[in-house]
């Protein structure tokens, strides 16, 4: 099947493929935060969603948050997204 | 009533982030909002629910609610209410009882008859309304025996109906004791008369029309009282036979080349939305109209209305009476002569030509001796 994160990372020749396949986190328009590879939420709250990476910690802000959808290791949150960011 | 097969579940309690995180690794859960800081709400497959429920009071999570959407949630609710489920089952009960017996006596077939007797017998001779129970032979014989104006009749059970399809029996007039009149067919002039039975209404030198009465249908016996008898005689007149032919002088034809152009429209509700229409090159034309539905079967009617131009040349005819006198006269002779029989005697022809505006008229007769009685 198609993998569009497979095809990215195959224009990427040079870079060791197995650094790159931890978590995918895609930001669509600030609406949508679509996340692969999560390992667990930490926080979350109207404002804040946090969860954990394999390799950290990626805090979102915003407002209206509203987790539309949580599995195992894939969360599709939605609200007004203003920052993401990983420690 | 959703299709998504959702349960939505209220929890209230501390580190809920840590509960769900274990809950995702078993359940998806969707549209998760946190209400207050320590009470949130989820949804959950239907069918994974007591899964859900589960987890959630190991986590030590308290549930303050839960509801379900979707279809079959709405087909466990209506499994549970069991008001509903004996109302069906009653229902389905009562009607394959009801199923086995007739309800409903129908006569078919009755002009002379009095269907309520009929009816009435039937329900008199049926020995139980359960449909297998009928004796439908015994029943038509019973029914062929109780009414002589019956000639034949059958009897079947259709549904919860019997129905009686009979046939009545047709009497010949005589059995009836009604009788008609001899009615003249012609009109002519009474030449013979001989009477065999009935009292005649007419005599030799009476002029007759379509439809007068020759003989009626009674004869006064010795007491003077009318008794009736089936009229019978033999009646000779010397029937006219008459045609009438029109010659005009002067008149104009309009006649169709045979050319023709078509346009055409498409109609819905009554505007046009498409129209294909072509110039009419021709100097006299005709028109004819018509529209027709193009679907059947949508809801919207379009309509096709095509209009037809055909090309027509005008002739004028002039044909003085004088030059056509004895082609006309055959004409009418011939028009005449379809009314006789075969190798009927021709007693006499004549015929008489009437100048009218415009036109002349030939009406021509032709007498003949013919028994206009019934023997």
């Amino acid at each position: 099947m198609f993998n569009f994160f497979d095809e990215i990372k195959r224009k990427i020749g040079e870079i060791d493929y197995n650094l790159i396949n931890n978590y995918n986190v895609i930001n669509m328009s600030g609406k949508l935060l679509y996340v692969e590879g999560h390992c667990g939420i930490t926080v979350i709250t109207n404002e804040m969603v946090a969860f954990k990476v394999k390799d950290g910690r990626f805090v979102v802000e915003g407002k209206d948050f509203y987790l539309k959808e949580l599995t195992e290791n894939t969360l599709l949150l939605q609200g007004i997204i203003l920052k993401v960011e990983k420690f | 009533m959703k299709f998504h097969n959702r349960t939505v579940i209220k929890v209230k309690g501390l580190n809920q982030e840590r509960a769900i995180n274990n809950l995702s690794k078993k359940v998806d859960i969707f549209n998760f909002k946190r209400e207050e800081q320590n009470i949130s709400e989820f949804e959950v497959d239907y069918r994974k629910r007591k899964k859900t429920i589960g987890i959630i009071k190991k986590q030590g999570l308290e549930i303050l609610s839960i509801s379900h959407n979707g279809f079959l949630s709405g087909v466990g609710k209506l499994l549970s209410c069991y008001g509903i489920i004996i109302g069906l089952i009653i229902s389905i009960l009562f009607y394959l009882i009801q199923y086995n017996f007739i309800w409903k006596i129908e006569v078919w077939g009755t002009n002379g008859i009095n269907e309520s007797e009929i009816i009435n017998f039937t329900n008199q001779n049926l020995n139980s309304r359960l449909r297998f129970s009928i004796d439908t032979e015994n029943l038509e014989i019973k029914i062929k025996e109780n009414f002589e104006e019956i000639s034949s009749v059958s009897v079947a059970v259709v549904g919860q109906s019997l129905i009686i399809n009979l046939n009545e029996a047709l009497l010949p007039d005589e059995m009836d004791g009604e009788y008609k009149p001899i009615v003249s067919n012609f009109d002519g002039m009474i030449t013979e008369i001989s009477l065999i039975q009935g009292t005649l209404n007419v005599k030799v030198g009476d002029i007759v029309q379509k439809g007068d009465i020759l003989v009626y249908p009674y004869i006064i016996d010795s007491q003077g009282e009318e008794k009736s008898v089936e009229p019978k005689a033999s009646i000779l007149a010397d029937v006219w036979y008459t045609s009438r032919i029109k010659h005009y002088e002067y008149y104009i034809e309009t006649r169709r080349t045979g050319e023709k152009m078509v346009n055409s429209e498409v109609l819905l509700f009554n505007l046009s939305i498409y129209q294909n229409n072509h110039e009419i090159k021709y100097d006299q034309y005709e028109t004819e109209e018509y529209t027709e539905i193009l679907t059947n079967n949508l809801i919207i009617p379009f309509k096709l209305k095509k209009t037809i131009y055909y090309e027509i040349e005008i002739i004028e005819h002039i044909q003085p009476f004088e030059e056509v006198r004895e082609k006309i006269i055959d004409q009418a002779r011939e028009k005449t002569l379809i009314f006789l029989q075969e190798n009927e005697i021709i007693i006499n022809e004549n015929f008489t030509i009437k100048e009218d505006v415009g036109c002349y008229i030939i009406d021509y007769t032709i007498t003949t001796n013919r028994n206009i009685g019934n023997t």
